[in-house]
């Protein structure tokens, strides 16, 4: 008797619609490498303080919470306004109101300095590729205002700049994750590639949403932002 | 639909379909209310200047001995479902010191279409405090809220809002599967944005709930905010308030934030009361018995 197995390979290809190249590229590469002088480092974003707390233990926690972020929380937020600003081009007094609009919206002291002195240093470091809206921008600016001005600026696509922007925050608290001892380097990778689909998922989601679908409900991760205050002992500053 | 279908059913039986149709789900008449206080300082205290109520909304105002003004806001419909809509506006006058509080917790019931529409406006002028201290809301499932406070304050006023949200009752057995919540806030001073929230809840709020950075199951929460000349001095006083709840506290820029997530109601209530307390409102809280501990 002769059996006939017909295995059917499915394979899901992901319409990759922010095909990025050559300068863009490289410039993305620039702005989101961890020795891009931001100082990201020094932050956590209340996640020290969820690790304090014991809401935070394992890699798969981890993932879950930054999912949670991405969906409906800081990051989500974070991609909003980014590619809200990204579309202001070179309407000055459109980015300036984003900017007050995002330090607004920053829900702690420290979640404030944090996106403030990160985006200050990002319009900083990016004056080493001349543009006019780097003169244009206000003086307090918070991070994903400054970044989606900046890579408007450079006719970096929406989409890959909000991409490549989640991608390097997530990058970050998976550091950050590992240094508390959360997890180990490899478990920390992991979490990175388990999250592609949410880091995509978010960026395509607000490259089409507006500013009236700002708004999260990661209540607990925001008073953890609030409570790292009084941590006694910390590595971060958030 | 189900509920449609079944209703249907029993009045083909019944023989009534005509004469019942009016009740059926969707053409039910919506509810609408507006509502607006303004106190002025006159004569050594705070004391009425302009009064105006219409449909749903009434505004309660009453007695008081300290030379502040309580506002009570009641919504006589008893709760709010799809296409409702609530308009409320406060102004306090320049050296006026008004509270506005509501008569019950607002119930947010299944929406069949769209959204209930909670909106406030609220001003705040030279030298005056406003207290904004609504009793919760409660959402219970397939419920529909946006709700919007957009506040203006002048140079040195003094506000402070809470708002506070349970999903569901869990005493009752009630728990909220679906729905979709959103509150706006935007407070001004001087026309310059300083403060946002955005709270934005939908679909699969079970789901929501049960995730650790959401509300790690817990169906409770509040956020307090102040704006005023004295954040420094209320900081400490507000986290000693908070204990060891699942809360923080912060300022900066001239505001306060405290956050308090909570397994139910009557555990928020309890957390809510010393905080509210510690930013010197307690006396008019118990007074309109809004943060008794009620049951929930």
């Amino acid at each position: 008797m002769i059996t006939i197995t017909e295995i059917t390979a499915i394979t899901t290809t992901t319409v990759d619609t922010a095909v990025v190249s050559g300068r863009s590229l490289l410039r993305l590469m620039s702005w989101l490498s961890p020795a891009f002088p931001l100082g990201g480092f020094a932050y956590s974003g209340g996640l020290e303080r969820a690790v304090e707390d014991g809401l935070l233990k394992d890699a798969a926690g981890l993932r879950a919470w930054l999912s949670s972020g991405l969906a409906q929380g800081f990051l989500w937020n974070d991609a909003l306004l980014l590619c809200e600003s990204h579309r202001c081009g070179a309407d000055a007094d459109r980015i300036a109101e984003m900017a007050a609009l995002a330090a607004a919206l920053a829900g702690s002291r420290e979640r404030h300095a944090e996106t403030l002195a990160l985006g200050s240093a990002f319009v900083a470091a990016a004056a080493a590729w001349p543009a006019p809206v780097l003169g244009e921008l206000p003086g307090n600016i918070a991070l994903p205002v400054a970044f989606g001005a900046v890579a408007s600026a450079h006719a970096i696509s929406l989409e890959a700049a909000c991409q490549g922007y989640l991608h390097a925050q997530i990058a970050q608290s998976v550091s950050a994750a590992i240094r508390l001892s959360i997890c180990g380097q490899v478990a920390g990778v992991e979490v990175l590639s388990g999250l592609e689909d949410a880091i995509l998922a978010a960026a395509s989601r607000a490259a089409q949403s507006g500013l009236d679908d700002l708004g999260g409900c990661t209540f607990t991760a925001d008073v953890c932002t609030l409570r790292h205050e009084t941590q006694r002992s910390r590595l971060f500053r958030s | 639909m189900r509920c449609e279908k079944m209703w249907l059913e029993q009045n083909a039986l019944a023989g009534g379909v005509d004469v019942l149709i009016a009740d059926m789900p969707g053409r039910a008449q919506r509810t609408f209310g507006k509502g607006e206080v303004r106190a002025k300082f006159s004569v050594g205290k705070t004391r009425l200047d302009a009064f105006y109520q219409e449909g749903a909304a009434k505004i309660r105002i009453p007695e008081s001995f300290d030379g502040s003004m309580e506002a009570v806001l009641i919504n006589t419909s008893g709760g709010l479902t799809g296409g409702d809509r609530l308009q409320w506006a406060m102004t306090a006058e320049a050296g006026t010191t008004l509270t506005v509080t509501t008569q019950a917790c607002e119930k947010i019931y299944k929406s069949d279409s769209g959204p209930a529409m909670i909106d406030s406006e609220l001003r705040v002028e030279d030298g005056a405090r406003l207290d904004w201290l609504p009793q919760e809301t409660i959402m219970f499932d397939d419920a529909s809220l946006h709700r919007r406070l957009d506040v203006d304050l002048a140079e040195n006023a003094e506000f402070l809002a809470i708002e506070a949200v349970l999903l569901g009752r869990k005493a009752m057995g009630e728990a909220v599967q679906r729905g979709q919540f959103r509150d706006r806030w935007r407070v001004r001073r001087q026309g310059t944005l300083i403060h946002a929230e955005d709270v934005r809840m939908t679909g699969d709020i079970e789901n929501l709930v049960s995730q650790t950075a959401v509300l790690g199951g817990d169906v409770a929460f509040a956020t307090l905010l102040y704006c005023g000349p004295r954040t420094e001095a209320l900081l400490p006083k507000v986290r000693e308030a908070l204990g060891n709840s699942a809360g923080g506290a912060s300022e900066w820029n001239g505001k306060l934030v405290a956050r308090v997530v909570a397994p139910d109601g009557y555990q928020l209530r309890k957390a809510l009361f010393p905080l509210l307390g510690s930013c010197g409102t307690a006396k008019i809280c118990r007074k309109s018995g809004i943060y008794e501990i009620c049951k929930l």
